[in-house]
């Protein structure tokens, strides 16, 4: 869990009533109006707007899905034929209504938060590790080559994790996505020859970004042609959260790409005030 | 003598197709996972079975591996020789090497007649009559496990009725037995009444922190700090990356496991499962 995590956890339990064996469960205290798991409230009216309605609708879609998933997996008696192929087609279209929504979510979230003050020191394989054991399992149920090369040992950055993950996991998630079974994927990651930064590159075989539409995939909610013709879903937001998280690192993202042969984005951002931070925690 | 191990496990293979056949085609992964084979070895001993004529592979959909016939037709010593040779080499009539004792042996007659009495045992009893076996055994153990979890009391506390109703009828298709609260109060009043055997909560109901409170007051409580709890949330937006982990994060969220809704039937009885093994 992270520390933001486990202070929260704190100042939640220390509202808690004292023990007390005599009460037992009864000590339960009462409901408080506390704004605790909802988001910061941004600004910007715009991502105001999107994050409360994106969060009021994740939490029925979600209730919907699982019991269109029950309903299709045969859970719930009495629905056949027809009417059995229709709810796997819901199934469907609520899936991926899901993904928009949290898609919308994390960029609601993180383009609301005052990113400055929430960085910290991070190690990158703490960040890396969960979300390469992901994509390694799903290299392997695609039939995908997964190379990862990370330079070892990675010092460590002041970053903020939250967005460094959507960093690795968007980039990943579409040359994934893109990449037809069979192809690969290669993620390296590494410090640049000045040692003053993190660089990385992800590369795919995938179906590659038209260069009339290079210009234009950073942009919230684009999605390119070829990638619409054949019908991948998705929200557009990735890549606008990918590069909102690298300019807020003070870093930056190139793209070369070749259509039907695939995409390599290439990144750098500075380690940061890692040493005078350290320091200045241990005084 | 001794039968090696590719016997053994080209055997089980063997029974594993039988009880497939005519339905579906297994890729070796999937023998080997459901008969716990290592993958390396059944990789091997497959070819031997494919030369012989008792399974072929299939490629496109429904690729894999399937019987060439019905396991009625297969006897027990067409897989063994597949896979080990003659069991038993009797060396006296072998004819490219004769015995030079042959005529004047007393044994010759009883090494003949060992060996025909094994081949007449093997090639009288056939497959099916293992994956027949096989079967009866699978449903017993079934069985017993569904005995088992007809005892097991699950209490869902969630607020969002439709989802109760969803996670009741997957449970209760697996012969849990469940009970529903809507509330934290009214979980935790269940709780007290009932004594689940695991209670699985959501996080958001009257307040945004009411499931938290929940498993707090459950831990406080002598009596039944050790229920465990599987806690079902929205929250958890950002994928896997709550990074929860219930042995080192207990002290801050004193549950067992932590799932992001939504959970898909088979996900929500494995993960169920696992708190009974």
């Amino acid at each position: 869990m992270d520390d933001s995590m486990k202070s929260k956890f704190r100042e939640l339990k220390s509202i808690e009533p004292e023990p007390d064996q005599t009460q037992g469960l009864s000590s339960f205290p009462e409901p408080f109006k506390e704004d605790w798991v909802s988001n910061p409230k941004p600004k910007d009216p715009k991502l105001s707007m999107i994050l409360v309605c994106a969060h009021q609708i994740r939490s029925p879609l979600a209730s919907i899905q699982t019991a269109l998933n029950a309903i299709h997996q045969g859970y719930v008696p009495g629905v056949s034929g027809k009417a059995m192929e229709m709810i796997g087609s819901l199934e469907k279209k609520a899936e991926q209504l899901l993904n928009f929504v949290n898609d919308l979510l994390n960029f609601g979230r993180l383009k609301s938060i005052e990113i400055e003050k929430e960085k910290e020191i991070l190690s990158m394989e703490n960040i890396l590790s969960p979300i390469l054991e992901e994509f390694r399992e799903r290299a392997e149920k695609r039939h995908l080559q997964f190379k990862v090369e990370i330079a070892k040992p990675l010092p460590l950055v002041f970053g903020h994790s939250d967005g460094l993950r959507h960093l690795f996991y968007n980039l990943l998630d579409n040359a994934f996505q893109y990449t037809p079974e069979g192809g690969e994927v290669k993620f390296f990651l590494g410090l640049d020859p000045t040692g003053k930064a993190i660089c990385g590159e992800i590369s795919d075989t995938g179906i590659g970004i038209p260069s009339e539409c290079l210009p234009y995939i950073f942009d919230e909610f684009y999605r390119a042609p070829n990638v619409k013709k054949r019908g991948i879903e998705g929200s557009g937001l990735g890549l606008n959260i990918v590069q909102w998280v690298i300019q807020s690192h003070q870093g930056e993202i190139k793209v070369r790409s070749e259509e039907g042969k695939g995409s390599s984005f290439w990144f750098a951002f500075p380690l940061g005030k890692v040493m005078a931070r350290k320091q200045e925690e241990e005084k | 003598m001794k039968l090696t191990t590719k016997a053994r496990y080209g055997l089980r293979a063997m029974v594993e197709l039988g009880r497939i056949y005519n339905k579906e085609a297994l890729i070796l992964r999937e023998i080997a996972e459901r008969q716990d084979i290592p993958l390396k070895y059944l990789e091997q001993l497959i070819v031997p079975l494919k030369i012989a004529g008792l399974v072929r592979n299939t490629r496109g959909t429904g690729k894999g591996y399937s019987l060439t016939r019905s396991p009625e037709l297969i006897t027990l010593r067409e897989i063994i020789t597949a896979l080990e040779g003659p069991l038993i080499e009797v060396h006296c009539s072998n004819s490219s090497e004769p015995c030079v004792r042959r005529g004047e042996c007393a044994m010759a007659e009883f090494w003949s007649e060992f060996q025909q009495s094994i081949d007449k045992y093997l090639g009288s009893k056939t497959l099916k009559e293992l994956v027949d076996k096989q079967e009866q055994m699978f449903s017993e153990e079934k069985r017993d496990k569904k005995r088992a979890r007809m005892k097991r009391k699950i209490l869902i506390i969630e607020d969002d009725k439709m989802l109760v109703e969803t996670m009741r009828m997957i449970l209760e298709s697996n012969h849990y037995q469940t009970l529903a609260a809507y509330d934290g109060k009214e979980g935790l009043r269940l709780v007290r009444e009932f004594k689940p055997d695991l209670i699985l909560l959501d996080v958001m109901m009257g307040t945004d922190t009411e499931g938290f409170h929940v498993a707090y007051a459950l831990r406080r409580d002598p009596e039944f700090k050790n229920i465990p709890i599987l806690m079902i949330t929205a929250i958890n937006q950002e994928k896997p990356y709550f990074n929860y982990d219930p042995k080192k994060d207990r002290e801050y969220l004193p549950v067992d496991k932590l799932l992001d809704k939504p959970v898909s039937p088979d996900r929500l009885l494995s993960e169920v499962a696992k708190f009974f093994e």
